[in-house]
């Protein structure tokens, strides 16, 4: 009872865990959504800046993890595998979420200038196609 | 005691206190006494890590290994209650109980407000 | 008047309630389903108030906590693998609250992460050793009511109301029908996680309660776990009118720090922070003491911060030392939030083998005396136990059908 358990177990750790490396159109469709929302939660962050409602220091803590993992998309998607024909959209993925990354580096270096937050607020807003 | 004591629900596994309430182990196992067909008592409270060993196979004996093994057995004319607890008659250190608190107090003791 | 004394519920709530992987997880369910799963956070709170005054009701009368009880009952061999399994949950959960405190400060001082996560482990080792358990309640319980921020930005964020009195409503709305009951009996999983009641009723104890105390006891679960699901709520109210709306599916505590800062500015932000903060440290300290409880109730030894760190020397090595291995994996730099998710796989075990004994001994005069369940105690603590046992038996399967919620 006790082994199999642990095999059990096991098993749900390697299952959770890795899910190969090649991506799919289901892994495409979810990373899709994730780097959208990654844009439209900038474009929420840029406008409490630009609104000087928000604090220096989280600004640049927060734009900076938002950072890192848009450019951890960009990176995975731009290299790994894909499932026949839907190469050419996962690449283009990898792009957005580069212009995206770009954007949050772009706040975190400067993350308590409201007129820069102002300008980004729409570019995000249009990257991610949030309402 | 008069009283029937269910001894499996009752007492095994039960926290040992000494005349002083101080916790001071468990009742791992109860050495009992007596032939088959013939009248069984219990003779002696057993506890300890070297008791853990026959109570949980692979896991048990690897338990008994990093507690260091001891077992220590007090006679049951030594028990002044039972209740949610079993109680004894004297402190724990008359028995060789709590050596394990004896034991990492140094440790613990030299910090400042180590006593609060 | 003694009946304020809530505080160990309060605590012994935040840390169950809002720890850094419920924070994020209630921000997700309603950034998913909107409101559709606030009637899961009511049948968790329900739940986890029957069983803390059980546990709290044994506490006061037998003088036993839940670990002396689980050994009891289930015996040695049951009872060393149930440890086992509550003890890695334990570790995990505190390694991931404590790289949360590390998170917080990070985003409100700005300073580099694993410098915090030292600032955040001699912190609450520093805490822990120098203020009374009454002290530890009061500065986490109370400091971790700042999430009520949230309460206050999910109002102002004007949600639907009558979409939010629908999720009060058992009912599916949607296609995604697996990833809705992932999120459902994460939920449950969360109100009624296992230490939850090893704190709580370890802090009976530590409160040194008696006959006079079962009062205290009903307001301390109720006022407190109360208090713990209405912050889910406030934060699933938030994840339905902010995040969904604008396409938004929060990951980590900044995102969820935006929730309060949207509507409610600076002053919301700083709120939030604080009160993520003291929630998560809450966990941290819930987590801490359960660890060092559980082994010094299973084994026998003298325990609990009343006994001062000299008179209960291995249960203090045992903090100590879990804080230490704690610190280690959160320096490793994985994902604390992830980090709380694998731990749910642990739980599995954890759950009904910390419960059953709880409803056994509530019922048995030997330990009760004439305080034993009445009626509704036991109807609900029956019912709840299969509700326990059917999450435990679900988590791993819809863990791995939905990718641990990615859908």
């Amino acid at each position: 009872m006790r082994q199999a358990l642990l095999l059990f177990t096991l098993l749900a750790f390697v299952l959770a865990g890795c899910n190969g490396g090649t991506v799919d159109q289901h892994a495409l469709d979810n990373d899709s959504e994730s780097i959208d929302s990654l844009a439209c939660e900038g474009a929420l962050l840029a406008g409490e800046i630009a609104n000087t409602a928000s604090l220096t220091n989280f600004s640049r803590v927060h734009a900076g993890e938002l950072y890192t993992r848009a450019a951890n998309f960009e990176d995975a998607l731009s290299t790994r595998p894909t499932t026949p024909g839907i190469e050419k959209a996962v690449r283009a993925e990898a792009k957005k979420a580069g212009r995206i990354a770009a954007l949050f580096d772009q706040l975190a270096a400067d993350p308590s200038n409201p007129a820069l937050a102002a300008k980004l607020e729409p570019q995000f807003t249009k990257q991610g196609g949030c309402t | 005691m008069s009283e029937e004591l269910d001894i499996g629900l009752g007492v095994v596994d039960h926290q040992l206190l000494d005349s002083d309430g101080r916790r001071c182990g468990n009742v791992d196992d109860l050495a009992i006494e007596g032939e088959p067909g013939k009248q069984a008592e219990v003779v002696a409270i057993l506890s300890g890590p070297g008791v853990w060993r026959e109570r949980a196979g692979l896991l048990g004996r690897l338990a008994a290994w990093i507690g260091g093994g001891r077992r220590v057995r007090i006679p049951w004319d030594e028990v002044a209650g039972i209740e949610s607890h079993v109680r004894l008659k004297k402190k724990a250190t008359e028995y060789g109980l709590g050596r394990g608190d004896d034991r990492a107090r140094p440790w613990i003791a030299w910090i400042p407000g180590s006593h609060r | 008047m003694k009946i304020f004394q809530v505080a160990l519920g309060i605590l012994a709530a935040i840390g169950g309630f809002v720890d850094i992987g419920d924070l994020v997880f209630n921000s997700a369910a309603g950034a998913t389903f909107g409101y559709q799963l606030l009637w899961v956070v009511v049948i968790g709170v329900i739940g986890i108030i029957v069983y803390s005054e059980m546990c709290g009701r044994i506490a006061a009368i037998s003088k036993k906590a839940v670990f002396d009880v689980v050994r009891e009952r289930v015996g040695f061999k049951a009872g060393l693998v149930t440890l086992i399994a509550a003890q890695v949950v334990n570790l995990m959960t505190l390694a991931a609250e404590v790289g949360g405190v590390a998170i917080c400060l990070r985003l409100l001082s700005g300073l580099p992460y694993r410098w915090l996560i030292l600032v955040a482990v001699f912190g609450l080792g520093a805490v822990v050793w120098i203020t009374s358990f009454d002290w530890i309640e009061r500065i986490f319980g109370y400091g971790g009511l700042c999430m009520l921020v949230f309460a206050v930005a999910a109002i102002k964020l004007k949600p639907d109301w009558g979409a939010v009195a629908h999720g009060f409503v058992p009912h599916l709305e949607t296609k995604d029908t697996l990833l809705y009951f992932y999120f459902a009996v994460g939920l449950l999983g969360a109100a009624m996680t296992p230490y939850e009641v090893y704190f709580y009723s370890s802090g009976g104890i530590e409160e040194e309660w008696t006959e006079k105390d079962l009062g205290l006891n009903r307001a301390n679960a109720i006022i407190g776990y109360g208090l713990g699901g209405f912050l889910s709520f406030a934060l699933m109210i938030v994840g339905g009118a902010l995040f969904l709306p604008h396409g938004i599916g929060p990951e980590t505590l900044g995102s969820i720090s935006l929730g309060a800062q949207v509507p409610l500015g600076e002053i919301g932000l700083l709120l939030a922070l604080i009160g993520i903060l003291f929630a998560v440290g809450g966990a941290s300290i819930d987590t801490l003491f359960s660890g060092a409880y559980n082994f010094a109730q299973f084994f026998g030894w003298e325990w609990g911060r009343y006994r001062s760190p000299a008179g209960a020397p291995r249960f203090t090595l045992g903090w100590m030392v879990l804080l230490v291995l704690a610190l280690g994996i959160v320096m490793t730099g994985v994902d604390p939030v992830q980090l709380t998710e694998y731990a749910v796989i642990f739980s599995v075990v954890a759950l009904p083998l910390t419960y059953l004994p709880i409803l056994l001994v509530a019922n048995d005069r030997a330990y009760m005396g004439r305080y034993v369940n009445g009626r509704l105690a036991n109807v609900l603590g029956g019912i709840y136990l299969v509700v326990i046992l059917a999450v435990s038996l679900s988590a791993i399967p819809l863990m791995l059908l939905t990718n641990v919620g990615q859908g």
